[in-house]
């Protein structure tokens, strides 16, 4: 088992984040966009870990991501100069996998810090897939062929 | 004399405080998620990357859950996913 993380002889509380990107199908490899307010600081907090946060990223593509729906969620660890070193799969949807290990590999981090020195450590990144909608929206109603 | 003394017990200080950081930060390995439930896509044609923020205790308790980037309509299904996630709070290395 871990020991508890202590700094200066106190437990010391910490923070993780989370980032969930809804992929619908043929976005081919569009840029996510992140304009727009964060409603963070939230990542800082009283033992003066900052984690990882996302700088760039953008939607996977694949022929299965046209295909299938699906999440997968990626454990990721980010050094201390904001690559990703490694990339592994916590929850898959196996034929969704590859795709979104290949997508996350562009994506751009800025480092964890410890005490405002860089630091390796983890982030999550979860891709949720959808195909083409094939449901008539609310409100419209079929054209009659004649 | 009494100035050399008073230099030495400011490296002294300086390099105490450096090496108290350096080994705090050898020994921290940052929380990470060990396990992740399965998200369903929403039913809205919202698309976009949802941040959220996690605060563990160090037992690795949930303390609070914050919304850092919203994406109407898939934001609370996040939510509640994350709900259901282990996370491993920070730890010592062992050295």
């Amino acid at each position: 088992m871990d020991l508890a993380a202590t700094f200066q002889g106190q437990a010391v509380d910490s923070t993780i984040t989370l980032n969930i990107l809804f992929n619908p199908a043929n976005m081919a490899s569009r840029s996510v966009d992140l304009n727009g307010p964060d409603l963070g600081p939230g990542a800082r907090n009283s033992q003066s870990f900052t984690p990882p946060h996302v700088r760039s990223a953008t939607y996977a593509s694949d022929p299965a991501t046209t295909l299938l729906s699906g999440a997968v969620a990626l454990d990721i660890r980010v050094d201390k100069f904001g690559r990703i070193r490694n990339a592994s799969a916590i929850f898959t949807t196996p034929s969704l996998t590859d795709a979104a290990i290949s997508a996350v590999k562009k994506w751009r981090f800025t480092p964890g810090l410890f005490h405002d020195s860089p630091i390796d450590s983890n982030t999550v990144v979860v891709f949720v897939f959808r195909p083409p909608t094939t449901t008539t929206p609310p409100g419209s109603s079929p054209v009659p062929i004649h | 004399m009494r100035q050399l003394a008073a230099f030495l017990a400011l490296v002294l200080l300086v390099f105490g405080f450096t090496f108290t950081l350096t080994t705090a930060q050898i020994n921290f390995v940052p929380p990470r998620a060990v396990y992740a439930g399965d998200l369903i896509y929403p039913d809205t044609i919202a698309s976009g990357l949802v941040m959220l923020s996690i605060g563990l205790d160090s037992a690795g308790h949930v303390k609070d859950l914050k919304t850092l980037r919203d994406v109407p309509s898939a934001t609370g299904h996040s939510l509640m996913a994350a709900n259901a996630w282990t996370l491993r709070p920070p730890s010592r290395a062992r050295l």
